[in-house]
């Protein structure tokens, strides 16, 4: 079917295009105009139009965010309560806003069967996952060894085994660590029994990364999340980088100083300046927003020491070889002191890293906030008088703690459009995603400008997928079902038998165990899209 | 040959076994459906079923996987693995009843290192045994056996203890003690809780009725979204009450409450279906067909081959809610 | 002006949620708006006038003549008022009540005055498993107000209880004061099971039971503290009130957790 979208403002970063004009959708692709009559014409004139969103970091699914909607039954269905929402609703509620891919970023391998079956759930959008290593026994014990062609072939192994779009490590050694009765766990902190540092494990597992040409950088979620003074982590983590690809995830929650009456303030701008000067740092977000939420993390060390302020007054933790996980529910409240600090320095973030294709829109659902909250956080980098009156609401002591009052940046169409479509898809290697050239995929998100930009971003005029028009307005047009994006890197199939040796000795188990055969995940199409590595 | 259906007891298509069971649910007032010990796509059928006629979840083995939930979210816990406890647990204290022989009980746990094992047993005496013991590693001086000192001792210098049970065989409070002891412990060492899971899939059905509804068990739909009650939704309650008309039943034989209500039974092959208006026989999940079933030796979803390709419960949930006409 | 009332005119076909039937928001509705109110909770659509003959009046009071085991949720939420039932209720009568009196002329389902926050609850007849206790998978108990049963109590009476009062003049069910956090819980007649196991703050007063747990431990009472109790609670019982006449035995527990509840027994 040939759709024409006409007369609307097309804003294509990607493409240096930002004008009024035709798009033209043919097979599930956007195609150049065409000589022949459309089948179907969608009057956009006034509209904005851009490649459907990606969100690179937001915990969609998985045993974790499962077991916090287990939690939490009061905060069901209460007001301003999306913190986990059943996966229909995940589905629909990203496709509204004109998102169609998000990447669950945080899956453990013995668990990723669980995880596609859950992402399989999920309606309209396309998905995939990060594969979490960086605290299980066997790959220690590959680094302590120094066996760097080994850790590659296992890294691989487990992004194909596990379906992985990426690799992604939390805390690295941290979690091992703390299963040995370490509390506090920093970048040069060695894990016992192993002798390892967090610094080498990163370096490791970055390296593996680098050499099996998987598209996204080490995905990394740094040690000492939340804790004042942090910055002086996530500073000496750029560092550790080495000048290699490193994706730093939700930024924001390591972006803390010590200073001032309560020895808590952001560092945002230091943090930011560090970015900026060092381009092969990639960064997430991970903005505060104010209301109930829940925190989901793989960091269980961090969420071990969370657990004192759960709100409602309850958590669950679990510890297993490698990462486990740790569900604790939170509201950050406008009069909280260290939530606004934490807000605005989510805020500075945004602003105060000049290069967007190299900072990433996320809240890191829910930690930061549910993503339902990604209208109001778009509306608030567009507009600094939104801001003010924002930060006129906020413990003035809090904002005298972060330079967010001084800062008049305002994000145009433009760069919106590059940092939540463009970068996104260029830091996953998707290139037929994030643009609206010839041959990219037809996934179009068409908004209406309105005063109120917070509803403009809620509900997309029209959203676009493969080519269809799946939703208006909110309301769905047509059923559709996306994919699981995976790599399928190569690998010495050496590492085999290793493995099986190892899970038979250690769990009793094949270590196939936790495969996830496409049948597994649906039986009656393939669940998955092939994304090539680099190499 | 044997039938593939049954209808009031005589072999039926099995086409005309759908139609029949849809016909009895589209025209239910409160329809259960119930047992639900089946795989995950089971469960995900059983599910888009419910919503499309408006019906109740309740698994069969739901009581005791509601007694862990309840303390996991009311009081919160610090919980493991089989593959923890395999690799790593050096002292393990089996609580109660129902968690069998060490170590030849699911989980299995391979004797890959040297752990000690020790034991509470069931019985009127296990709530007092427990509370006795969190006061000992509380440090209060309160007489107690030797035995228990011996546990608590144990507990304390262990690097990675295990506390097992299983809800299907313990009471709410004392799982409740465990896990406060547990978090007790964590202060100062690392120890964790191991629920051993219940049968019929419970866990895995557990878990997708998570994700795909929001809730845990059980839940209804009558009133067009998820609605989440643990008492109102108890299937042996609604039978015995009187509050359903008809129930859609899987699992490995018919319940007690059978005779209360229209009964669609969805047995594995053979089974008797005395009393059930309407009988389905399917195959076993991840013995006759593939199947995505909670592993309690992974303590995780896993794929298992089936040995043929025989009916499915999804296949005939999927086959009764498209039959009856409901735009989904 | 008498009081706004709903005369049952059959026994309900389906259990009914009744929680909209609260004075503060009648009193807003006509009676056509009344009578429209959905009650199902199945597929079959109820009115509230299907179930109920309105007699129109001040809403300030509401009158439910006739009662079910199959009523939930009657006066749940509710805010102030007076919510009165000649008859039975089912589960969840008065829970998360902010205020106003409401009035069980017979018996209730479980999970009665569970989360109450504040108000009255009475009930002339039995309650079920958890009275003023919490709900299903929920933190939070009773965290103020008071609540009588005339007759006796199922299972983990005061379950999580918090702040406010639950006497109980009859018998209690299985372990009553499980894992109060503060507040006071009297049983008149007898208990049975793990009377305040887990209870970390509170005072829990029984008539009759045989022997608190090992983590309980035997101490002395100021006999101050029965006769301020006793102050207390008059308004609201006799029964109670006598039972604080009588000899306690005091017990301080439970001492697995933090231990500062306090057990009083009449009878062991
Ligand atoms: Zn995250």
């Amino acid at each position: 079917m040939l759709t024409l979208l006409s007369g609307g403002r097309i804003v294509d970063p990607a493409n240096r295009r930002d004008a009024i004009g035709d798009l033209w959708l043919e097979d599930g692709l956007v195609i150049a105009p065409p000589d022949r009559a459309p089948d179907e014409r969608h009057d956009v004139s006034g509209c904005i139009v851009m490649a459907g969103g990606i969100d690179i970091h937001s915990h969609i699914a998985g045993t974790n965010v499962n077991t916090a909607r287990l939690l939490l039954p009061e905060l069901r269905g209460s007001a301003g309560f999306a913190g986990a929402p059943e996966s229909e609703a995940i589905g629909r509620l990203y496709a509204a806003m004109g998102f169609t891919l998000v990447v669950e970023p945080a899956i453990s391998p013995a668990v990723a069967l669980q995880a596609h079956r859950e992402l399989a759930a999920i309606p309209f959008i396309d998905k995939a996952i990060l594969s979490v290593l960086g605290n299980e026994d066997f790959g220690l014990q590959l680094i302590r060894a120094g066996e760097h062609t080994a850790l590659a072939d296992y890294v691989a192994r487990t992004l194909a085994a596990s379906g992985g779009l990426g690799l992604k490590t939390i805390n690295p050694g941290g979690a091992a660590a703390f299963a040995r009765n370490v509390r506090r766990f920093s970048l040069d902190d060695e894990v016992p029994e192993y002798g390892l540092t967090s610094r080498a494990i990163m370096r490791s597992l970055q390296q593996a990364a680098i050499r099996l040409g998987v598209p996204h950088p080490l995905h990394l979620h740094a040690n000492n999340l939340g804790l004042p003074g942090n910055v002086e982590s996530a500073l000496a983590t750029i560092e550790a980088a080495e000048g290699q690809p490193l994706h730093l995830a939700h930024l924001q929650f390591y972006a803390y100083g010590e200073e001032g009456p309560r020895k808590f303030s952001s560092a945002a701008a230091r943090l930011a300046e560090a970015v900026n000067a060092a381009p092969h740092i990639t960064a997430d977000v991970g903005q505060v927003m104010f209301g109930q939420t829940v925190t989901v993390s793989s960091d269980v060390l961090r969420q071990f020491g969370a657990r004192n302020q759960a709100s409602p007054a309850k958590s669950a933790l679990l510890e297993t070889d490698g990462n486990g996980g740790g569900i604790v529910p939170y509201r950050y409240r406008k009069e909280n002191f260290f939530n606004a600090v934490q807000w605005a320095a989510g805020l500075e973030l945004f602003l105060l890293i000049a290069d967007p294709w190299r900072v990433f829109f996320t809240t890191d659902h829910p930690n930061g906030a549910p993503f339902t909250a990604y209208p109001d956080l778009l509306a608030l980098l567009m507009d600094r008088d939104l801001r003010a009156a924002w930060i006129a609401e906020l413990p003035p002591e809090a904002m005298a703690m972060s330079t967010l009052p001084a800062l008049t940046r305002e994000y145009a169409w433009g760069e919106i459009a590059i940092m939540t479509r463009a970068a996104p898809a260029r830091l996953l290697g998707l290139a037929d995603r994030g643009h609206l050239g010839p041959g990219a995929r037809a996934d179009v998100a068409v908004y209406r400008p309105e005063a109120d930009r917070a509803a403009m971003f809620r509900n997309a005029a029209l959203v676009f997928k493969d080519g269809l028009p799946i939703l208006r307005e909110g309301r769905v047009l047509r059923p559709h079902r996306g994919r699981a994006l995976r790599l399928s890197p190569g690998f010495d199939a050496a590492i085999e038998p290793r493995l099986a040796r190892y899970y038979d000795a250690t769990f009793g188990l094949a270590h196939t165990a936790f495969d996830v055969p496409a049948e597994a995940i649906d039986r009656t199409r393939d669940p998955f899209e092939a994304v090539p590595c680099r190499n | 040959m044997t039938a593939e259906a049954l209808l009031a007891g005589q072999p039926a298509s099995r086409a005309a076994a759908i139609a029949a069971a849809a016909a009895l649910l589209g025209a239910s007032a409160n329809p259960l459906i119930a047992g639900l010990a089946t795989d995950i796509d089971g469960a995900e059928a059983a599910i888009g079923l419910a919503r499309a006629v408006g019906g109740v979840l309740d698994h069969t083995a739901a009581a005791g996987g509601l007694r862990d939930l309840d303390v996991m979210r009311q009081a919160g816990w610090i919980t493991t693995t089989p593959l923890l406890v395999r690799a790593r647990a050096d002292c393990i204290l089996l609580v109660g009843d129902g968690v069998g022989d060490f170590p030849t009980t699911p989980p299995t746990l391979a004797p890959a290192q040297a752990r000690r094992v020790l034991r509470l047993p069931g019985g009127a005496a296990l709530p007092h045994s427990l509370a006795l013991l969190r006061a000992l590693l509380a440090g209060r001086k309160l007489a107690a056996s030797a035995a228990l000192h011996e546990i608590a001792e144990a507990l304390r210098t262990a690097q990675c203890g295990v506390v097992i049970w299983s809800a299907a065989h313990t009471d709410g409070l004392c799982i409740e003690m465990v896990c406060g002891m547990i978090d007790d412990l964590n202060r100062a060492t690392r120890c964790f809780g191991l629920p051993l899971p219940g049968p019929g899939n419970l866990a895995g059905v557990m878990q997708a009725i998570g994700w795909q509804c929001g809730f845990p068990l059980r839940v209804g739909f009558a009133r067009g979204h998820a609605e989440h009650d643990p008492w109102r939704f108890d299937a042996a309650r609604m039978a015995a009450a009187g509050e359903a008309d008809v129930a859609l039943w899987i699992g490995a034989a018919l319940p007690d409450w059978a005779a209360k209500m229209s009964m669609i039974a969805l047995l594995p092959a053979g089974t008797p279906a005395e009393g059930a208006e309407v009988t389905i026989f399917i195959g076993r999940p991840g013995v006759d067909h593939d199947a995505v079933l909670h592993e309690p030796a992974t303590g995780a979803l896993g794929f298992r081959r089936g040995q043929g390709d025989a009916l499915s419960a999804a296949a005939v949930l999927t086959a009764i809610t498209q039959a009856l006409g409901v735009p989904c | 002006m008498s009081a706004l009332c709903l005369t049952l005119r059959e026994a309900p076909a389906q259990r009914l949620d009744l929680s909209m039937l609260l004075p503060e928001r009648l009193a807003a509705l006509s009676p056509a708006e009344i009578e429209r109110l959905p009650v199902q909770t199945t597929r079959r659509a109820m009115r509230l006038g299907d179930v109920f003959r309105l007699r129109p009046g001040d809403a300030k009071e509401v009158v439910i003549e006739g009662g079910s085991a199959r009523f939930d949720c009657v006066g749940a939420c509710m805010s102030g008022g007076v919510l009165r039932v000649i008859g039975a209720v089912g589960q969840r009568a008065g829970c998360e009540m902010l205020g106003g009196h409401l009035l069980i002329e017979g018996d209730a389902g479980p999970f009665a005055a569970a989360g109450l926050r504040d108000g009255v609850v009475e009930i002339a007849g039995d309650a079920g498993d958890y009275l003023g206790g919490t709900l299903p998978g929920e933190r939070t108990g009773m965290a103020g107000g008071s609540v009588r049963v005339r007759g006796s109590a199922g299972a983990r009476a005061g379950d999580r209880l918090r702040r406010g009062l639950i006497i109980v003049e009859g018998d209690a069910g299985a372990d009553p004061g499980s894992r109060m956090l503060a507040g006071t819980l009297m049983i008149c007649g007898s208990a049975s099971g793990l009377a305040g196991y887990l209870m970390r703050r509170g005072t829990l007063v029984i008539g009759q039971f045989a022997k608190p747990g090992e983590t309980f431990q035997p101490c002395g009472l100021d006999p101050v503290f029965p006769r301020l109790l006793r102050r207390l609670i008059a308004p609201y019982s006799a029964d109670a009130a006598a039972m604080l006449d009588a000899p306690l035995s005091r017990f301080m527990g439970d001492l697995a957790g933090l231990g500062k509840g306090e057990m009083l027994i009449a009878q062991s």
